[in-house]
């Protein structure tokens, strides 16, 4: 009794194959689904279509019929929307249900179902996950489309329907019938009204952040304590060897000011392009672009080193020096801005680090502490200096050893930032590619 | 001045200015970290790609795609980026039909037909396109045409088994079994595989050789990819043979093994509820019958599912489902395919509308006189009062010895009415001793008759 028609198999094509152009585009047995996820600051909305085609509208209309609300109640327990991994119920707001006309005088069955599902914030940057498991085994067309109202959707679902809500399937012949079944978004909701996409950490962090503070203070007292910063430090020494206790006080904060002023500006920038670009899409090319930044400033410090290391062998420098000690107040204070407008490694690395991690707020707030613990080195150096200069020079000339480790210390901390660099860029081109 | 110049120098040196022998640090040396520091990238990048890349596990993990999705995705890829490459739609559209099958989605046909079309302004003469056209052909039961296709793919690709696959196809359904047994021989000795034994044993199972189909239908299973749906189809052709000769164990084993293959495979779980009806077990066999057509409506399977409900009494859910057969024949029609031969069948044994299944059969019968479109319109003819028409197309149904119970069935009782009750008594013994539950709807009318036709029981 079995027909065959061997290896072609074509027992499933079935002659229901449309033939016709009038055919239903997906099929006399599809149950089509779209979802339509509208997140509003309160509530996740959903419009939820489903389009049946003849033969399943033959086999499920007297069930949907008797009571379509019903029917959608029994669906919603197939729509799985999570916030932050917490499932929320979808609860049934609204029930239409049409008999479109289909093919050969039969019917097909459209119904719509409205569902609210209220949302409680209890961060301020929840993940929205949504996940349609209706009819799983059934083929047919799965779409979801997701966009904010009143609140801004970092996700990769797309905000408009291509098939106008199961009404036009687009017919491309390039392309499979439309299978999405899940989706996810970082939902951003309104927090004061700020432009930009910055929010505050969510307060189960807050010890990560203090240590964070704590040793952003660290690495700016540090870094301005390193030889990276010779150049203002030289310029605090001769405050130091000439001047008073406030020219050494409005240099270091001149320094401080100005480094953190061109982070900022830096980091301002960054914000501003992120908020053109989606930032799922713009953080690969921000981390890439980061990673050259570090990487270029990397070969900048190294190729300075060499240069003065070389012009050192041939006895150049005493002329800086004496450049430097004519410095009068005005230009003590262009000096120290100066030293302090470009972006130093260790702090840019700080942000950048940071908005790797998609954690631009807190990148931030990392920088200005950061800025905050130079300019507490800075003074301190300088009242220090100022204070006990004749002591610091029989000090430090008195130990040979340490002047050679300390000689050392530019040079690595250039070739550190330099595999940095390399590193930085090597994974961001790695995650772009 | 000369004072501070000292300790200045000193500090200098120590706090950060260029103050010592930093002879490592030549432009030579730089040249050389450079380099290294490149050599270090690559193999950095490559573990970082890998930390990175959770999303696409490929590498490590098997596909989860099917063979159709895969060659889908493959062929759309290459497409967006050469979209008026004629030979890449050909391509698509082959890989289209595949997943149709694989999904039993028919949306897939459209899109083929569409790629088919427009590739043939750029290639009037492909082999690949008319093995493509041959097959979307035979997918729609227009035998006809997918053997004007079929002998074109042949001329044009005369060293592809593939075109002799389809001419094979159209050839058999279009009932000119000497030309289909040829031209599958060449298919074999080109290339022995799953296509070439499955069309062996198709033949060999027509000419009443069901141990052979048998034999050859499991080399092809052995040739065939493990999980693939073209071998879960081979498992259930080889569970359809055993079935034929009544040994439901080993029908029931090939069956399941279809469904390890492809999961919810629609024809193994109905294959599976033919041998729970053939035991008995009807609340199973509907059971199965309900899964089947939940994934794949089928008229055949929702007409078997109707004959399950109204064996077991349920009256009302089998109307519900022969209604669905209407329906189905309705999107049919509306679909511009010429009625199926099975729906012929369905009406007959149904005493549904005898006269449109006769008409219906005689049509098909004229376009493809093939054994089993003979057997359906002697089968129609004779439930119709037709006796003479019934004699005349159940001898051209039995013409090759096909060893089906189905059709020595219909020819027994064909000649137990004309009054042959020697030839009916042979023909309904042969159904016996093969398998006396081939059919939940004919076999208690095989013993009623197989009673009536044994002399020693009329005592």
């Amino acid at each position: 009794m079995k027909r065959w028609i061997a290896g072609v198999l074509l027992g499933v094509a079935l002659a229901l194959a449309p033939a016709a152009a009038d055919a239903h585009p997906l099929g006399n047995f599809t149950i089509n689904h779209y979802l339509g996820v509208v997140v509003r600051p309160d509530a996740v909305i959903l419009d939820y279509v489903i389009d049946m085609a003849e033969i399943p509208t033959f086999q499920e209309r007297a069930v949907i019929e008797a009571d379509p609300a019903r029917y959608c109640r029994d669906l919603a327990a197939g729509i799985v929307v999570r916030v932050d991994e917490h499932r929320i119920e979808p609860l049934p707001t609204t029930t239409r249900l049409t008999f479109p006309p289909g093919q050969g005088g039969l019917d097909t069955l459209r119904l719509e179902c409205g569902y609210r599902a209220g949302l409680s914030a209890r961060v301020t940057s929840p993940v929205l996950n949504v996940e349609d498991t209706n009819h799983a085994d059934r083929i047919g067309w799965r779409e979801i489309v997701a966009h904010g109202d009143g609140t801004t959707l970092g996700t990769s679902l797309p905000s408009e329907s291509i098939s106008a809500r199961l009404t036009a399937y687009p017919q491309s012949l390039v392309a499979s019938p439309l299978d999405i079944r899940s989706g996810a978004a970082r939902v951003t909701l309104p927090t004061a009204r700020d432009a930009l996409p910055i929010s505050v950490p969510a307060p189960d962090d807050v010890v990560g952040i203090l240590v964070a503070l704590m040793v952003a203070v660290g690495l700016g007292a540090f870094h301005a304590l390193t030889p990276g910063h010779g150049k203002t430090v030289m310029a605090a020494y001769l405050v130091g060897t000439r001047g008073s206790h406030a020219q050494a006080l409005i240099l270091a904060l001149a320094v401080a000011l100005s480094h953190t002023a061109g982070v900022l500006a830096l980091a301002v920038l960054t914000l501003a392009g992120s908020a053109i670009l989606a930032p799922e899409r713009a953080y690969p090319y921000l981390s890439a672009m980061s990673g050259a930044l570090v990487l270029v400033l990397g070969a900048w410090m190294v190729a300075t080193r060499a240069r003065q290391a070389h012009a050192h062998r041939h006895g150049h420098t005493h002329e800086h020096d004496r450049g430097a000690t004519s410095l009068g107040w005005r230009s003590l204070a262009a000096l120290g801005l100066a030293g302090g407008v470009v972006p130093s490694a260790s702090a840019l690395v700080l942000l950048l680090g940071a908005i790797s991690v998609h954690r631009i707020e807190l990148g931030l707030v990392l920088v200005i502490a950061f800025g905050v613990g130079m300019s507490l080195a800075l003074v301190g150096v300088g009242q220090a200096l100022v204070g006990a200069r004749g002591f610091a020079e029989r000090r430090l000339s008195g130990h040979r050893r340490l002047g050679r480790a300390l000689r050392f210390a530019p040079s690595l901390s250039a070739i550190i930032v330099l595999i940095l660099g390399l590193g930085m860029t090597a994974q961001s081109l790695a995650a772009l590619l | 001045m000369t004072q501070t110049r000292v300790p200045n120098t000193a500090i200098a040196g120590e706090l950060g200015l260029p103050g010592g022998r930093f002879g490592f640090l030549s432009v030579r040396s730089i040249i050389l970290y450079a380099i290294a520091a490149l050599v270090l990238t690559i193999p950095m990048a490559a573990v970082s790609s890998l930390l990175h890349s959770g999303s696409e596990p490929a590498t490590l993990l098997p596909d989860p795609r099917t063979i159709g999705q895969r060659a889908v995705d493959d062929a759309q890829a290459r497409l967006r980026r050469t979209p008026d490459d004629a030979h890449l739609m050909t391509q698509l559209a082959s890989a289209y039909l595949q997943r149709a099958r694989e999904s039993g989605d028919p949306s897939y046909y459209t899109k083929a037909d569409g790629l088919l079309a427009a590739a043939q302004a750029e290639l009037p003469a492909d082999a690949d396109l008319a093995i493509a056209e041959a097959s979307l052909a035979l997918s729609r039961h227009d035998f006809a045409t997918a053997l004007d296709w079929g002998t074109r793919a042949t001329a044009l690709g005369p060293a592809r088994p593939t075109a002799y696959g389809v001419l094979v196809d159209a050839l058999v359904e279009l009932g000119r079994y000497d030309e289909a047994t040829a031209a599958a021989q060449v298919m074999t000795d080109m290339r022995p595989d799953l296509s070439s034994y499955s069309r062996i044993s198709y033949l060999r199972e027509l000419h009443g050789d069901t141990n052979g189909a048998i034999a050859a239908m499991r080399l092809a299973i052995q040739a065939g990819p493990l999980r693939s749906e073209a071998t879960a189809w081979c498992d259930v052709q080889l569970g359809n043979l055993y079935f034929a000769l009544g040994d439901l164990d080993l029908a029931e084993r090939a069956y399941r093994r279809s469904l390890e293959r492809v999961d919810g495979y629609a024809h193994g779980n109905a294959g599976l509820a033919r041998v729970r009806a053939a035991r008995g077990d009807l609340v199973g066999a509907a059971t199965l019958y309900e899964r089947a057509v939940a994934g794949l409506p089928l008229p055949d399977y929702v007409g078997a599912l109707g004959d399950v409900y109204a064996r077991l009494g349920n009256a009302g859910a089998a109307a519900r489902q022969y209604a669905l057969v209407d329906v189905e024949r309705r999107l049919l029609i509306a679909n511009g395919v010429r009625i199926d031969a099975d729906l012929a069948l369905f009406d007959t044994d149904h005493d549904h509308d005898l006269g449109r299944a006769v008409e219906v059969a005689r049509v098909e019968y004229a376009v493809r006189p093939s054994v089993h479109i003979a057997d359906i319109l002697s089968w129609a003819e004779f439930r119709s009062g037709d006796l003479g028409h019934a004699l005349v197309h159940s001898e051209q149904a039995l013409r090759l010895g096909t060893q089906d119970p189905l059709l020595l069935y219909h020819a027994g009782a064909i000649a137990q009415a004309a009054g042959d009750d020697s030839r009916a008594r042979t023909l309904l013994g042969r159904v016996h001793d093969l398998n006396p539950q081939f059919s939940l709807l004919w076999a208690g009318d095989l013993t009623s008759r197989l009673r009536d036709l044994d002399p020693a029981a009329a005592r």
